[in-house]
């Protein structure tokens, strides 16, 4: 599943997702988040991670905060107002995605 | 086991080596490998900490840190894009529309009653692409030197300064007046009423969207910067 495209047009609705469940988030925590949640069947690239994060911020659905930790500078990032609202919408859409594909993959058409 | 304070250095300027020279995205870079190295660290205690990095940054792809930079340059002109589009529609909308409007009528007075309209309107757009064109080489010339001297850039900062790429849509724009003018019908298009009004207009919505660029944004840029990389004010 790691190298598979399925999940690409998706990524964004996971990391709404995940903000929507913790009140903000850093890149790093974000990629380890999924892998756990998928025990490893889904590996978030930073190549991926961060242009999505950086595009969601310029469209006002994500702000950002920055914190010291130990002695380093960390970036968290989390939901707008717009964003939150954005959330439901994309997994709304993303449900009825889902929906739609297993009526196709359980569909039992004959082919006569 | 953590990075010490001088691990973290190394990060920033191997971020700096491969062609990240903003501090925000270099900042956002080092604390991602950081993390990766201490994990790797937890798993693997006897990984040195070079090892431990060149692990993380294999996971970047052949063009390694290149695209993220390009990616996280475009999201920020669009966020530049938005600001400078919400600053020029307050000159039409109430309060500031008088301001304008007033710009707008004084100009159209003018052109109404002179001979060589066509000379002015080229002169007046003309002399405001030189200005924009002076002040974002000015702005320019001063972020290559801190360039030069390793101090800190932030993306947004460059882009704020060097007023985005609209130079671009300057010379563009200033297109429109010099193809209707230079068309043979140029003097009967100012001679009619339309075509006065339409030259003020367009003058004036020139002036409004130079003057957001050069000034305005520059003026208030700090503010505008912090709000975008928010580590500007904690450094």
């Amino acid at each position: 599943m790691s190298n598979s495209k399925l999940y690409k047009g998706s990524l964004i609705t996971i990391i709404l997702k995940l903000l929507s469940e913790n009140d903000k988030m850093y890149g790093y925590e974000i990629t380890q988040k999924v892998k756990a949640l998928t025990k490893g069947e889904l590996n978030i690239t930073e190549g991926a991670l961060y242009p999505a994060l950086h595009k969601l911020e310029a469209d006002g659905v994500l702000e950002v905060e920055v914190t010291k930790v130990d002695n380093r500078l960390r970036k968290y990032y989390k939901l707008t107002e717009k964003g939150t609202t954005e959330t439901a919408n994309k997994l709304s859409e993303l449900q009825k995605y889902i929906e739609t594909m297993q009526a196709l993959v359980n569909s039992k058409t004959r082919l006569a | 086991m953590k990075l010490t304070a001088q691990q973290i250095e190394k990060l920033y300027a191997f971020t700096k080596q491969h062609y990240v020279e903003y501090y925000d995205l270099q900042t956002e870079l080092v604390d991602h490998l950081a993390n990766g190295i201490e994990l790797q660290w937890q798993e693997n205690p006897k990984l040195t900490f070079r090892e431990a990095l060149d692990i993380e940054f294999k996971k970047y792809g052949i063009f390694g840190f290149s695209d993220l930079v390009e990616e996280r340059q475009k999201a920020m002109s669009k966020t530049y894009y938005k600001l400078v589009f919400r600053l020029v529609k307050q000159y039409f909308t109430f309060p500031r529309i008088m301001q304008t409007l007033f710009f707008i009528l004084t100009l159209y007075m003018v052109l109404k009653f002179i001979p060589y309209k066509e000379n002015v309107v080229l002169g007046l757009m003309i002399s405001v692409l030189i200005f924009v064109f002076y002040s974002s080489f000015k702005w320019r010339r001063l972020i290559s030197r801190r360039k030069k001297e390793k101090q800190k850039i932030w993306m947004y900062e460059e882009i704020v300064y060097s007023c985005g790429s609209s130079l671009g849509i300057f010379q563009l724009m200033i297109q429109i007046p010099i193809q209707i003018l230079s068309s043979h019908r140029s003097s009967s298009f100012l001679s009619t009423e339309t075509g006065v009004i339409f030259a003020a207009i367009f003058v004036v919505g020139f002036a409004v969207f130079a003057y957001v660029l050069t000034i305005e944004i520059p003026k208030n840029a700090k503010e505008y910067i912090a709000k975008v990389h928010p580590e500007y004010k904690i450094i």
